[in-house]
Order: structure tokens, then C-alpha cells, then sequence
């Protein structure tokens, strides 16, 4: 016998990302889930962008690096809240899932946030079909991992608002077409903003802090 | 790779339309699901883990057909309905890009068949599996 059930395999998921975007607004707090291959700068960027704004928005950050502690260790010298997700020794999980926020979020003390960051796990697949509740997906490409990353993996750089383009210091040296890679991100999403910057020079990041300021208003 | 927690949501959706429906388990014989194109999941990792951990369940054996759903798109400009087989969103028509997705990012289960000639397993056995 067949029986029609059409639901959503992730429905389950998106319920409890949902319930999480509600007790954000309830907040008031503006939550960005930032992802990126591993190693194109995530942390590195944060640790230069927490003290540009912390004078003025209060910040906390949810650090997804499921197998070691050692990046909540770099955000946490700032003094501000940070929650480390459960961590998996041997580096299993790929994405961090609705349930692994909603299970921690509320470990941070979410009367005195204005922005929270949720830095996922290194990967552009899976992150890609997860919403974490989040009111804006941000996606790292550093000039390192060459200019087709977008056109292979066209699901993550389509769901974001935002890409920064990191460690463009290295243009020269590596000789590096950026424009080239700017037009791949556009060909797979024409209405995305897109930011280049170093997070080891600081360059660039002036209209990224702007931007910043501006949706957490 | 995250078939495997797909592959879990889909025999939790199933158990609990069955559980909705009869109160007990039968085996299922086949899972229909729709997968967009923009959805991130390779259907053949999913085959595979749809089969390792259906086994010892009442889903040992069944078959999953999993149907392919194109990336279909609408141009807000020219108003042309189009198929894109690459991911790159611009109008082929007049290059726009002011686009609507019409599909490509589902993810749903759609229909599944059980046997229910065979025995049902109740949901206090269904706890040992
Ligand atoms: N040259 C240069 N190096 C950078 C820049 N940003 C980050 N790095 C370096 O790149 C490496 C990885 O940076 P992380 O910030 O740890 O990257 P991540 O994205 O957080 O990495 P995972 O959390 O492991 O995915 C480190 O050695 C950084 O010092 C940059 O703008 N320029
Ligand atoms: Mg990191
Ligand atoms: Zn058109």
C-alpha cells in the first residue's frame, strides 16, 4: 500500500532553527552564522573584528570547532561570551545542526547581547543545508583555496548575503585573479554582497565593521 | 556528508506517519523522496546510507527511489520559465538577473509503501531497535 506523507526531510530542523530565530528576537539580538572551508580565516577575522566593536555592541559567539577547544580559546581572551559546541575528538561531525545551537544558545547571557556569531565548522557542503537560526549567512573564501571554489560549490555561495573575500595580503604572491573570483560569485549569486579584506593587515575591514553596525543597528 | 542524518529524518518522518496511522510498524517495501538540485545531497551517498542503516529496521530492504527535481527558475523581466543546468543564475533568455526559483531546492518525502500482509512490530518492540 502507498501512502503520500510530502514533508520536509529537514522539517524537523527548521522548526527548531525557528524557534531559535523567535528567542533572538526576543532578544533583540542580531545572529549571523559565518561558514567557509576550513582554514580561510574565520577565527582570525573574528579576533580582529570583537575588539573594533566591542566598545559599542555588545557581542558573543558560538564557536563550532567540534573537535578541538582551541579557536572558543582565541575568542574567549577577549572577555566576551563565548560557548564552545560539544566537542568530537576525532573531527566527525560536518555542520553544526539547528538542535546543536538551540541545546547551548541560551549559555550565553542572551539579556546582555546585542550580536551573536556562530562560527560553523569548516566545510561549504553541509553547513550549506542546515539552518542554525541565524538572520544572516556570511561565507569566507580566502584567496588561497583558488577561484572556483563558487562554481563547485554553488549551494553555499547562493544562500549567503554576504561573502568576504580573506587574506587578500596574499594577491601578489600568489599572483591571484581576484576579480575572477568575484565574478564566480556573482554567476552563482548575482545579489550578494561581496568584501575583500585581510584579517592579518586589517585592510578592508572598515565597510565589514560598517556592515556589521548597520544590521545590528 | 551529511546523508546519514538525512537518511535518519527520513525513517523518523515514516515511523511516525505509521505511528499516526495504524499505532504499529510495518516493514516498508519503498520510500519515494524528491531531491532539488540545489539541495547538497549526492543521491548515490544517500542510497548507501539509506541501506546501511535501514538494516536490522523495519526499513531492511526497502528501496529508495529518489527523484531528481531540476533547478527551474522564473525571469521576473521577460517572464520566461526555464530549466538551468549549471548553477549560474542569470536569465538564458535576456540575461536578467531578476529571478524567481520555481524548484531545485526540495528535500521531501513524498510517498512510501509498506507490506501490510507481514506482521506488524508494535512500539514497544520497536524500543530494542
Ligand atoms: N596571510 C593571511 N593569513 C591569514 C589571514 N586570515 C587568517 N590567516 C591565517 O590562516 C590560518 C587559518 O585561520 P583561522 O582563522 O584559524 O581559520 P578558520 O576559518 O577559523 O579555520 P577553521 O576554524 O579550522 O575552519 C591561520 O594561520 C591564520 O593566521 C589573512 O588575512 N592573511
Ligand atoms: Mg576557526
Ligand atoms: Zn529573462
Amino acid at each position: 500500500m502507498e501512502i503520500k506523507v510530502t514533508e520536509n526531510i529537514l522539517s524537523k530542523n527548521d522548526q527548531i532553527a525557528l524557534e531559535t530565530t523567535k528567542l533572538l528576537a526576543e532578544k533583540k539580538i542580531y545572529c549571523i552564522n559565518m561558514m567557509s572551508s576550513p582554514g580561510s580565516g574565520k577565527t582570525t577575522i573574528l579576533e580582529r573584528t570583537i575588539p573594533a566593536i566591542m566598545d559599542k555592541i555588545r557581542v558573543g559567539v558560538i564557536e563550532g570547532d567540534v573537535a578541538t577547544h582551541i579557536d572558543a580559546e582565541r575568542i574567549e581572551k577577549f572577555g566576551i561570551p563565548t560557548v564552545q559546541i560539544t566537542t568530537d575528538k576525532f573531527g566527525g561531525a560536518c555542520h553544526l545542526s539547528a538542535k546543536m545551537i538551540a541545546d547551548v544558545i541560551e549559555k550565553l547571557p542572551l539579556d546582555e547581547l546585542d550580536f551573536v556569531v556562530i562560527e560553523n565548522v569548516g566545510n561549504l557542503i553541509c553547513p550549506a543545508g542546515f539552518k542554525v537560526g541565524s538572520n544572516a549567512d556570511v561565507v569566507v573564501q580566502s584567496l588561497a583555496e583558488g577561484v572556483e571554489k563558487p562554481l563547485k560549490y554553488p549551494v553555499m555561495f547562493h544562500k549567503c548575503e554576504l561573502a568576504l573575500i580573506n587574506k587578500i595580503d596574499l594577491e601578489e604572491a600568489l599572483e591571484f585573479d581576484t576579480d575572477t573570483l568575484e565574478e564566480n560569485i556573482r554567476k552563482v549569486n548575482p545579489k550578494i554582497r561581496v568584501m575583500k579584506l585581510s584579517a592579518r593587515t586589517g585592510e578592508g575591514f572598515e565597510q565589514w565593521i560598517e556592515w556589521i553596525k548597520e544590521k545590528v543597528g | 556528508m551529511h546523508e546519514m542524518s538525512i537518511a535518519m529524518n527520513i525513517f523518523r518522518i515514516v515511523r511516525e506517519k505509521l505511528k499516526k496511522m495504524y499505532g504499529k510498524y510495518y516493514p516498508v517495501k519503498k520510500v519515494a523522496v524528491n531531491i532539488g538540485k540545489m539541495s547538497t545531497v549526492v543521491p548515490a551517498a544517500l542510497e548507501f546510507c539509506f541501506e546501511m542503516a535501514g538494516k536490522d529496521t523495519i526499513f531492511e530492504g526497502a528501496e529508495l527511489e529518489i527523484v531528481e527535481i531540476p533547478l527551474k527558475i522564473h525571469c521576473e523581466d521577460c517572464k520566461e520559465d526555464m530549466i538551468l543546468d549549471e548553477p549560474f543564475f542569470f536569465c538564458r533568455k535576456c540575461d536578467s538577473f531578476n529571478l524567481k526559483i520555481l524548484s531545485g531546492k526540495e528535500m521531501n518525502v513524498d510517498t512510501f509503501e509498506i507490506d501490510e500482509t507481514a506482521d506488524p512490530i508494535t512500539e514497544e518492540a520497536m524500543a530494542w531497535k
